[in-house]
């Protein structure tokens, strides 16, 4: 998965929401989820077909994707209700259809689908290919960008698998999704203007507290 | 007044549209969720303009626009995409498409484009 195909994710993903909650959102550091990760309590998810193909997943706590659902509506929402998860999953076409744009003027050329929104916690997802992962931090709480995309091979990608309910109520919960591992350091690239590598950062778990990393450098000529 | 017919799978957009619509000073006469309830609906209600989002399930915008053409020539139909990419727009406005707006739209924008598609301006 190349670091260039989550940069118009973020690039989009940044405007839309300065644009919605009127204030500029803080990225984070990026890093590596594997394909099957849990989501956060509101996810959307949008399949990208074409030049590339996979999904991208939108993931924010259920308090944040009510705040932002209020903004997009300019009216007070005191319940995440059908109208909230609609406006929450037309941010999510939003900003992918926005990244598709970039994408297409980076030279893959590619469509997205229809958002699927996901409520409740812990959540199974398994992509087809690891995904990359950018938290943006905003005055609403933090977004993050889930990016699992490849080239396309000409076969399409598969639907992302929710895993198998558990057998029975008794069953323990699943446990809290491991923090993504940071990229380990690779040999430098001979390609001029590619986007830096993620930088090795120290393990931990996620906070909320906005990173000073700088986010994933666009590629030149990528707005 | 100006009549329009608004087409979107998100609740949210059509929601939105409609207000901004009915702000403006136009009537909003139906929605519909997805392309093959628009075109039903264009036949049943003849709007003066049709806001149409691309990408939906069931039948895409294009599509249909496409079956709206063919019912009726003169329709003027407004794309309303999170898409910008130059082949969408263009593939629209081959189609017969009065003209497109780009996902996040501004109020003024969307009033200007119905004005102008409605010959109203």
């Amino acid at each position: 998965m190349k670091a260039e195909f989550i940069n118009p994710f973020v690039t989009a993903g940044m405007q839309v929401l300065e644009s919605v909650i009127q204030s500029v959102p803080d990225p984070g550091q990026l890093a590596v989820r594997s394909a099957t990760f849990t989501t956060q309590q509101v996810s959307i998810v949008i399949g990208v077909t074409g030049a590339v193909e996979g999904h991208v997943v939108y993931g924010m706590p259920l308090v944040t994707a009510t705040k932002i659902a209020a903004a997009m509506a300019s009216t007070p929402i005191m319940t995440f209700d059908e109208m909230a998860g609609s406006a929450i999953a037309e941010l999510g076409n939003i900003v992918s259809g926005n990244a598709a744009t970039l994408l297409s003027e980076a030279g893959y050329e590619c469509e997205i689908t229809p958002p699927t929104l996901i409520r409740g916690s812990d959540v199974e997802v398994s992509t087809s290919t690891p995904a990359l992962v950018v938290p943006l931090y905003t005055d609403f709480g933090k977004v993050e960008i889930n990016v699992a995309l490849r080239e396309s091979t000409g076969r399409p990608a598969p639907v992302p698998e929710p895993a198998p309910p558990s057998a029975s109520e008794s069953e323990p919960a699943p446990g809290p999704e491991p923090a993504p591992t940071p990229v380990p350091e690779p040999a430098p690239t001979s390609e001029p203007g590619a986007a830096p590598e993620p930088d090795p950062a120290d393990s931990g778990p996620e906070d909320n507290q906005p990173s000073d990393d700088s986010m994933a450098k666009p590629e030149e000529g990528q707005s | 007044m100006t009549s329009v017919l608004v087409v979107d799978d998100a609740l949210f957009m059509r929601a939105t549209l409609k207000k901004l619509l009915t702000e403006a000073g136009f009537q909003v006469v139906g929605e519909a969720e997805n392309g093959e309830l628009a075109v039903a609906r264009y036949q049943e209600l003849h709007p003066d303009v049709v806001m149409m989002d691309i990408t939906m399930p069931t039948m895409n915008g294009l599509s249909a626009l496409k079956e709206i053409m063919k019912v009726d020539p003169k329709a003027a139909v407004i794309m309303c995409t999170a898409l910008g990419q130059e082949s969408s727009v263009m593939s629209a406005l081959d189609s017969g498409a009065k003209d497109y707006i780009i996902k996040p739209f501004k109020s003024d924008k969307v009033v200007a484009a119905v004005k102008k598609a409605s010959g109203k301006d």
